[in-house]
């Protein structure tokens, strides 16, 4: 089991059920919209490609629909599986403390969720940006960074609400097309608290090309201090209700 | 935590029933006068809304084994869930060892308790899973202790295969093992014998009464008046979420054997057995319902057990089945809550 046997035991429940599939298959939308530069007429410059990479693919349709989306299935089912198979006893009758069965359950979830949104997300920038990958390479530190950031904060959050309410899944969903896809793109006052803002300031300030921009970046050291906040946050109210929950 | 020694039974004239009893016997429910509590539920309630699952309920338990009894629904469940700490009482107290069940993860190190639920990663195996609770238990010597928890329960051959190929009485006796690697000098076990056929429950009920007598707290919940007879000489009725009794198993059981039953039999000629069975002196009324089969009352429903097949060779009718009529036993426990 190693040093971390929560985290062990929820990566193999994430490895042996169909929603690592499905996370797979959200996060790699993005190489279907990159593979968009191949067909007939498309516009092969590389201005173009850089935008489409940067603000089409990562800004518009990676951290505002498909980042949120993918790490809610698994921060959701961390806990949420547990609770509805009713196998979560089997973690709290043992004399460990509940803080260190959330952060396993958290490490868990951002161990799987990164590599996969870390891989997708390159796999759709080798695809996007072939050819071009000397002018486009400096796209790829922001972009991973950004995406941690996202992963991070929509993990703690979705993780604390599947402790929370019961379907938090079907919540989680409507958070994010409603708030983080719709609202925060529109309405200048959600944008900052929406996470989804937080990982694209981190991607335009790291990215640092006047062409590729959001409306109002957050400074660097706020995006970090605001993610901090947040997980504490989340992680210590999820402490709490692990804490109080009653387990039929 | 303190190991108790050994309590005395309790005599059958102290029998301690529900809040009637209990002005009858000062002493807790459940235990004998001196003796200290390794649990103890001082007036718990547990409410849903307007369900009422457990209802002011107050009994000691000490060292040995305790049969939880009562018909499904009765609030058994909800009871170990409470002492085990994973539901939270609405009302009054629950220790164990003297410190509150709830909120304190440090006294699961002397508690193991065997889910009701079916439940367990299925992707592990067997003994994948007893590790997994000896290494959240901080176990030492963790390979000797797993081998001797799987052992225990004769799951050897088995080990190796992943728990989700597991019939349920395979389940249940790796869930038993899990909640005993750590050996703990308290176990809860929630109807361990479901789903077990009659060499595990054998092996099961052999296991159980081997923990009560090396002097640890075992409570084992079940709603099979004659399966409790087998392991525990101590019981605590719930009925309704209230305590109809508690005390010692043979005292209950008298009381409870006095009681008239109903006791159904299906034989090849339930005119002949009826009218046979209606001449013994322990049967007060017999008829036959629509499904052809006898229905007999008794107020001696031992006597009547043993005279059965006698009856039955003596005028050559062939006994197919015969079993309690009130199947879930809740006419018996009602009796022993309305008297």
């Amino acid at each position: 089991m190693g040093p971390l046997p929560i985290t062990s035991l929820t990566i193999r429940q994430f490895l042996r059920g169909k929603s690592l599939v499905v996370v797979a298959g959200i996060f790699g939308f993005t190489v279907l919209f990159a593979l968009i530069r191949y067909l007939p007429g498309s516009d092969t410059s590389l201005r173009n490609i850089r935008e489409v990479m940067g603000e089409g693919i990562f800004l518009g349709i990676f951290t505002a629909t498909l980042l949120p989306l993918g790490t809610l299935i698994l921060a959701t089912a961390a806990f949420g599986d547990e609770i509805e198979d009713r196998t979560l006893q089997y973690l709290t009758l043992k004399p460990i403390s509940r803080t260190r069965i959330v952060l396993e359950k958290f490490i868990a979830v951002l161990l799987i969720t990164i590599p996969i949104a870390w891989i997708m997300l390159l796999l759709s920038y080798a695809v996007q940006c072939w050819g071009h990958f000397g002018d486009t390479d400096d796209m790829i530190v922001p972009m991973l960074a950004g995406t941690l950031i996202g992963v991070i904060g929509f993990g703690s959050l979705f993780m604390l609400i599947s402790m929370l309410i019961q379907r938090a899944l079907l919540v989680g969903i409507f958070y994010v097309f409603v708030w983080e896809t719709t609202l925060s793109r529109f309405l200048s006052g959600i944008r900052s608290i929406s996470i989804r803002h937080y990982s694209q300031s981190l991607f335009v300030r790291m990215l640092d090309d006047r062409r590729i921009s959001i409306s109002g970046p957050s400074a660097e050291m706020t995006v970090w201090i605001t993610i901090a906040g947040l997980l504490i946050a989340c992680m210590a109210l999820s402490v709490w209700r692990l804490r109080s929950m009653n387990l039929e | 935590m303190p190991m108790l020694k050994r309590k005395p039974k309790t005599a059958p004239d102290e029998i301690s029933s529900g809040p009637e009893t209990a002005q009858v016997a000062p002493h807790t429910p459940g235990l004998s006068g001196n003796e200290s509590a390794t649990i103890l539920f001082e007036g718990v309630s547990k409410w849903y809304g307007d369900v009422v699952a457990v209802s002011d309920v107050s009994f000691g338990i000490g060292t040995g084994v305790t049969g939880l009894l009562g018909p499904n629904g009765a609030g058994k469940s909800t009871s170990l869930k409470i002492m085990a700490g994973l539901l939270a009482a609405s009302a009054g107290n629950v220790t164990i060892a003297g410190e509150p069940a709830r909120g304190r993860p440090y006294a699961y190190r002397n508690l193991g308790l065997v889910a009701e639920t079916e439940l367990i990663y299925p992707f592990l195996t067997g003994r994948e899973f007893v590790q997994l609770n000896a290494t959240l238990q901080k176990v030492p010597n963790r390979n000797e202790a797993v081998q001797r928890a799987i052992d225990l329960v004769e799951m050897e051959s088995a080990a190796d295969r992943r728990v989700g190929g597991y019939s349920k009485g395979m389940r249940q006796r790796i869930k038993v093992a899990g909640a005993l690697v750590h050996d703990p000098g308290i176990i809860l076990m929630d109807e361990p014998l479901n789903g077990t056929d009659p060499v595990q429950r054998a092996q099961l009920i052999r296991l159980i009464r081997e923990l009560g007598a090396m002097g640890k707290t075992v409570v084992v919940s079940s709603h099979v008046l004659v399966e409790v007879e087998r392991f525990a000489q101590d019981i605590l009725v719930i009925v309704n979420g209230k305590l109809a009794a508690a005390g010692d198993f043979r005292a209950i059981r008298d009381k409870i054997d006095s009681h008239d039953h109903s006791i159904r039999l299906r034989v090849s000629d339930p005119r002949l057995f009826a009218s046979a069975l209606i001449q013994m002196p322990s049967v007060s009324s017999v008829h036959i319902d629509k499904q052809n089969r006898v229905i007999a009352e008794t107020s001696d429903v031992r006597t009547f057990y043993r005279a059965v097949p006698r009856a039955a060779q003596q005028h050559n009718v062939r006994l197919f089945e015969i079993q309690a009529a009130d199947e879930s036993l809740q006419s018996v426990f009602s009796y022993l809550v309305e008297r």
